[in-house]
């Protein structure tokens, strides 16, 4: 038995010794170095080592939750003891299920581990001169941007028998452009490190700043645009909270009073939440629960098909889990979306007339059972005419909702795009599209 | 942990970090959480771990390990000091620090009413309390979902540094969230999520009167939900209550005026800024109204502490003197560059995030007016006073605010309730246009985020009720 296994195995027994009469230890160790860079030059390294324990209990139909940032046994087995002691001054909780028993078809994914990221936690700086000197070269006069990687273990253990361990790289770099008033953006995120990868991150960015290095203003009103897959990344994720069955219970889901078989979206749009693409940041082969992860499809050519779903909420809505643990609130893992059949100029001389959202940030919800929101572009924003770059915009801010969004998506391009930067929080490989009618309010 | 953290400062310095810190970080707590009358789970987390600087040539890095022993910090000490050598050739610009008379103290806030004062039960049972109480205040509506969450913490810190600070704290933090849905199924639904947040105990609940500000925010959301009238298209005076004011004022001049935006250092994440170095002291931004203080020394508040995490002493820093930017937020990196002294504002959110410049309590400054003579001479206007969706672009100029409870003003009266006001306005016309404030300062606790890794800390946000004239206001939802 390997340490973390022997270490999550003591937790448990202490745990049913205590009182409990079910548990689940997740084990994270991860070892980390991020570079931050802002004008031209590193100005910060940062490197963690951390092991984090999280434990889900239950007793008598309760259900308790902890998370140490620390993996302290002693700390650990006394903080159970008490919470033992309090069992009978909590009460049943209205989502409780039991524990699945062990997935046989539940294993590591294989695949997922990168050397050279392994190799890079020491000394990153190959990364970072790629990133300065190809967009510097490129004509950006200034770039600021990060460069985050590591390395991942990742261990279940619990009472019903699920004993499984992953261990997994992670590399993203994102990278800020600028140009006189102009700046673009550009990241990337993936299992593996790849050096071509970096250079296009790199070289979008300076593209998009000196393409929009003088800006005009636009009109409010509606208008046809591409969004980049920066911004649709963005945006999923809000797309993806709805989709989570415990939003959905809880009555904050955009989607309700929608049903599998509804139309949500329109006919070009297929969403897919998919943990078993080894190369994507959120791979897995097991959820928190030990369920073996699979592909779903949460919209299918515009027709919602599934919830994400863990045990709890499956059994509340007497359906099955989709392997999208989290203990209470079920997760996605990478999002993607079925690539179109339109290369990303095609899209921009489709969209003839319109914007091209390259980025954005500060996403709000006025109302999220609603899906009301607004979102600020940033960096380039990019004006067609004809089917042609003509210039750039000043920034706007989208105002509209979710259902809208979805709905007027009429096309979607070929290229999928692994993007991941600040505000892109799930993990995502999807291409850009053109939306038609978006309102813009200032 | 006194001794490890000294072997951390020593051990870097004898590897030839010409600064070197250590910050010991813990924070323990739970949550309670509820839908309606229900419980959904109980929460424990424990947080602990050290946090070490260094500047090595010029270089800075920082490096947290959770193993607690000397072997664990000497490993994270050898790391940061590694990761910082292999940049140190190729930075132009090297990080230096300003020279501050650094702290050596010791301070903590009691609760009244200590957490543990309070059995589990009760606590449940006074969420469940909060349900009976919301659908009590309901007279047509429908209470589509309440969500209630309970938080208590112990956040503990001691920091040394080669500069000479030693500061240890202990804060008990009070936080709760409560998510209203209400509904009509001829009127749709209204959304509003409230947050609740202090550096006390459980007394806060009752100072704050939750129950009774409960009931009051519910009986207004139904009230606008079912009546709630579209806002005058015509340009009209515009109230904004302290919620609003206090978010604008933490957007629009608490963010772009930290340094290290103005530097450049958030260029990829937060943003940047529409201050330049050379504005501070001399341009002007706002009017008369327009005095911008950020206070980490208000007792109880969310953004409490007497020493930053560099262990410069704070105090209370005045940002916009009527109209005019007079400081910027400073640690002492930033400090260093404008040739000033630090401001104390270097905070970091746990063990494993490196201090930087961050806002405490920001507010703007209450006037002398009360509230009905704001508003006596008002033919036809808006008052909102509170908000649920904003935001801002990332240079911190263009704001928008969607009000939650509003209202209209007709003859000096606050009449009917208003439906979704919508305000689009710049940092710069928004403070160079207040024509009135009121002298009801409160404030208003939120989750501050920056950094990468993303850094959330909480702070308080506050003002007065303000007066702008004439102001175009939109509606939402958009169709």
């Amino acid at each position: 038995m390997s340490e973390p296994m022997a270490f999550g195995d003591r937790i448990v027994k202490k745990a049913l010794e205590a009182g409990f009469n079910e548990c689940a230890v997740l084990l994270n160790n991860i070892e980390r170095t991020m570079v931050r860079i802002a004008n031209n030059q590193v100005v910060v390294t940062q490197n963690w080592v951390s092991g984090k324990a999280s434990l889900y209990l239950s007793a008598k139909e309760r259900v308790f939750q902890l998370s140490f940032d620390t993996i302290n046994i002693d700390h650990i087995e006394r903080t159970i003891k008490e919470l033992a002691l309090g069992i009978d001054r909590t009460e049943r909780s209205f989502l409780y299920a039991p524990l699945p028993d062990p997935d046989p078809s539940a294993r590591p994914l294989e695949g997922g581990f990168d050397q050279k990221v392994y190799d890079m936690l020491e000394n990153p700086s190959e990364v970072s001169e790629i990133l300065i000197n190809t967009a510097l070269g490129e004509g950006a006069e200034r770039v600021a941007g990060v460069i985050d990687l590591g390395v991942e273990e990742r261990c279940l253990i619990t009472s019903k028998g699920f004993s499984r361990c992953e261990r997994k790289t992670f590399f993203i770099s994102h990278l800020r452009s600028f140009v006189s008033e102009g700046s673009g953006h550009w990241g990337y995120g993936s299992r593996f490190y790849d050096a071509r990868e970096v250079e296009d991150v790199a070289r979008r960015s300076a593209e998009y700043a000196r393409l929009s290095r003088t800006q005009r203003s636009v009109e409010p009103g509606l208008y046809d645009m591409v969004l980049s897959p920066m911004v649709l990344g963005e945006l999923l994720e809000s797309v993806a909270r709805g989709f989570s069955a415990l939003s959905y219970i809880l009555g904050l889901s955009f989607l309700r009073g929608k049903k599998p078989g509804d139309k949500v979206a329109s006919d070009v749009l297929t969403l897919k939440d998919n943990p078993l693409k080894h190369d994507l940041l959120g791979s897995s082969g097991f959820d928190d629960e030990g369920i073996a992860t699979r592909v779903n499809t949460l919209i299918e050519r515009g027709v919602f098909k599934t919830l994400l779903h863990n045990t709890k909420t499956a059994s509340h809505m007497g359906v099955g889990s989709t392997g999208n643990a989290g203990w209470i609130y079920p997760r996605p893992w990478s999002l993607t979306i079925e690539p179109g059949d339109m290369g990303d100029d095609e899209l921009v001389r489709e969209l003839k007339r319109g914007l091209i959202i390259t980025n954005n940030w500060y996403t709000r919800f006025h109302n999220y059972v609603e899906g009301v929101f607004s979102t600020v572009s940033r960096d380039a924003l990019l004006i067609v005419e004809n089917g042609d770059i003509v210039g750039a915009a000043k920034k706007v801010r989208i105002t509209d909702t979710l259902p809208n969004l979805l709905s007027r998506i009429s096309a979607v391009g070929r290229t999928l795009y692994k993007v991941k930067w600040w505000e892109i929080g799930v993990p995502v490989e999807i291409p850009f599209v053109l939306v038609r009618g978006l309102r813009i309010s200032s | 942990m006194e001794d490890i953290l000294n072997l951390a400062v020593d051990y870097a310095r004898s590897l030839g970090a010409t600064y070197a810190e250590a910050r010991y970080h813990r924070i323990e707590g739970g949550n309670i959480n509820l839908r309606a009358d229900r419980v959904i789970g109980i929460t424990y987390r424990a947080s602990e771990g050290i946090g070490v600087r260094v500047i090595y040539n010029g270089a800075l890095a920082f490096a947290s390990t959770t193993r607690l022993d000397a072997e664990g910090i000497k490993k994270a000490v050898e790391r940061a000091v590694a990761t910082a050598r292999v940049f140190s050739e190729s930075i132009k610009r090297k990080t230096e620090l300003s020279s501050e008379r650094l702290g050596r103290s010791s301070y903590e806030v009691k609760p009244k009413k200590s957490f543990d004062s309070m059995p589990q039960d009760l606590k449940i049972s006074f969420l469940k309390d909060l349900y009976t109480i919301a659908l009590e205040s309901l007279k047509e509506a429908r209470l589509s979902t309440l969500l209630t969450s309970y938080s208590e913490s112990i956040e503990e810190k001691m920091v040394i540094n080669s500069d000479g600070a030693y500061i240890r704290s202990r804060l008990p933090r009070i936080e709760s969230f409560i998510n209203i849905v209400l509904s009509s199924p001829e009127k749709g639904t209204i959304n509003k999520w409230l947050e609740i947040g202090a550096v006390r105990g459980l007394e806060h609940f009752e100072e704050i009167k939750l129950v009774d500000s409960l009931k009051e925010t519910i009986s207004r959301m139904e009230e606008n939900l079912l009546r709630g009238i579209e806002p005058p298209k015509e340009k009209v005076d515009v109230i904004l209550g302290s919620e609003v004011v206090g978010l604008i004022v933490h957007e629009g001049v608490g963010h772009p005026l930290e340094a290290d935006r103005v530097f450049g250092r958030e260029a990829a994440q937060a943003g940047e800024s529409y201050v330049k170095p050379e504005m501070v002291g001399k341009v002007r931004i706002g009017n008369r109204y327009a005095t911008i203080i950020d206070d980490p020394t208000i007792p109880g508040s969310s953004g409490y502490y007497l020493y930053d995490d560099e262990g410069v002493p704070a105090r209370p820093k005045i940002l916009y003197r009527e109209g005019v930017i007079e400081n910027l937020l400073h640690n002492r990196e930033t400090a260093h560059l404008m040739g000033v002294a630090s401001n104390a504002s270097a905070r970091a959110t746990n063990h494993a995030s490196e201090p930087i410049v961050r806002m405490s309590n920001t507010y703007l400054a209450p006037g002398d007016m009360e509230f009905e003579e704001l508003i006596e001479d008002i033919d036809l206007g808006v008052y909102i006073k509170s908000n649920m969706e904003w935001n801002i672009d990332d240079t911190r100029w263009r704001h928008r605010y969607i009000g939650l409870e509003a209202f209209l003003i007709e003859k000096g009266e606050l009449t009917k309730p208003v439906r979704n006001p919508v305000i689009e306005i710049t940092t710069g016309d928004l403070l160079s246009s207040i024509v009135a404030a009121d002298k009801n300062l409160e404030f208003f606790p939120g989750m501050c985020g920056k950094g990468e890794p993303m850094q959330g800390i909480p702070v308080w946000m506050g003002g007065p009720n303000i007066r702008l004239p004439k102001i175009s206001i939109g509606v939402a939802p958009i169709e």
